[in-house]
């Protein structure tokens, strides 16, 4: 009888606030912004990571949540030619020296596609991961990728890709000497945040 | 007189004792159904980061477009019994409370809100370029310009309203249709085209040459 009431009570409020919508659509305005940039990209890794977390539960919370993401990034890595200054190129006859400038990491891709909820593991009484939550995981698993990409190579590679590049440039221009200086390692920008 | 300070100091503690009751019970009714848990202080395991794969390109990337984009899905009740009944539903759900509570007539809805990064510019590793003297000029034949690179990563996206309990599938055509809106205002705009001029620049910066350069397209 008391849930008879309850839930009568509960349809009634229901009903006499059912007037209310929220059903508007969203709005399409259009925001964006074009640079005009001169990037090499010259080296492609492709990385693969398992997102981990263990959601324990609080005192108004009882149980635990569990989930495992895979995900993967593709990250291009390269020059800016737009930080050549003009005497970073200089040119005698048929010699070409060139001072390229630091590699740096020129874009940074997960693609949505390639994320995939492995495992879900739900106890007691918590409700499972919304997408907003599981949005703020991936985000953690990105900052994990950036912070693990200073370990690879992919700077090496790239600067080394991209003097291979404009030496094969520079031969097909005519040049017969081309000399290209890289950038020491501890003068690279760490900012993997592209 | 004693005997009634000590009753009014009973009364007082038994008042206080009621205001904590209820304000411990306030504060587990807030968290439970109204409190944003949704993960601000989330820490992940470390795990190790797995390299697939290693590929030389060359793309010389001339304009970089960056879009944001509103996506939405969204489902309504048919029916005004349906509507209430799917409110009542949703009231029982702690995760679910906050949007039963206002019963609108929307049953699930889904808005994201996704910013991305989109590189147009040219592939030199797929398609070939030539340099050819001629007539007193350098003729360099380049491909057309494309887009080379689609950046979007969680932390460009936000979830901004769900309601309802929304699959990972569902989520990623979203995000597709974001990626596909901004793929047509990539070429509402003529990007392709605008990338040209930049590269011509760039490729002048390089050359270095005396004699004058013919850029042409195929």
């Amino acid at each position: 009888m008391k849930h008879t009431v309850t839930y009568l009570l509960l349809a009634l409020a229901v009903t006499l606030n059912s007037c209310g919508t929220d059903d508007t659509p969203v709005s399409h305005k259009e925001i964006f912004e074009i640079r005009t940039i001169g990037t090499l990209s010259t080296s492609e890794y492709t990385v693969g990571k398992i997102i981990k977390l263990n959601d324990v539960g609080e005192w108004y919370h009882w149980g635990d949540r569990k989930i495992l993401i895979s995900c993967k990034a593709k990250i291009k890595a390269g020059v800016n030619l737009n930080k050549l200054k003009a005497d970073d190129i200089k040119v005698t006859g048929k010699k070409i020296e060139i001072q390229l400038p630091a590699a740096e990491i020129i874009s940074f891709e997960m693609n949505p596609d390639q994320i995939k909820t492995e495992m879900v593991d739900v106890s007691g009484f918590r409700g499972g991961f919304s997408q907003a939550e599981k949005n703020k995981i991936l985000r953690l698993g990105e900052k994990s990728i950036r912070e693990d990409m200073k370990q690879l190579d992919i700077l090496t590679d790239a600067e080394t890709n991209a003097i291979v590049f404009l030496t094969d440039f520079y031969k097909n221009l005519g040049f017969e000497e081309i000399i290209i200086h890289g950038t020491k390692q501890d003068k690279r920008t760490k900012n993997t945040d592209r | 007189m004693e005997r009634n300070k000590i009753s009014e100091l009973r009364t007082l503690i038994g008042r206080l004792l009621i205001v904590a009751v209820i304000v411990v019970v306030g504060y587990l009714i807030y968290q439970r159904f109204f409190a944003d848990n949704s993960g601000s202080d989330y820490a992940i395991e470390d795990t190790p980061l797995h390299v697939e794969e290693i590929r030389k390109i060359v793309e010389l990337n001339t304009i970089k477009f960056r879009d944001e984009v509103v996506v939405d899905s969204l489902e309504l009740y048919k029916t005004t019994a349906e509507q209430i009944q799917g409110n009542l539903e949703k009231l029982i759900d702690p995760e679910q409370a906050k949007h039963g509570i206002s019963s609108s007539n929307v049953k699930r809805r889904l808005t994201m809100v996704v910013k991305g990064e989109l590189l147009y510019g040219i592939d030199l590793k797929r398609k070939d370029f030539t340099v050819i003297p001629k007539d007193g000029k350098l003729v360099i034949s380049l491909p057309n310009p494309e887009l080379l690179s689609i950046n979007l990563t969680p932390k460009n996206t936000d979830v901004f309203v769900e309601n309802g309990t929304w699959k990972d599938y569902e989520r990623q055509l979203l995000m597709r249709k974001a990626r596909t809106k901004m793929i047509a205002t990539g070429e509402k705009l003529r990007l392709t085209e605008k990338a040209k001029a930049p590269l011509e620049r760039l490729l002048k910066q390089l050359i270095r040459s005396q004699v004058p350069i013919v850029i042409e397209y195929y």
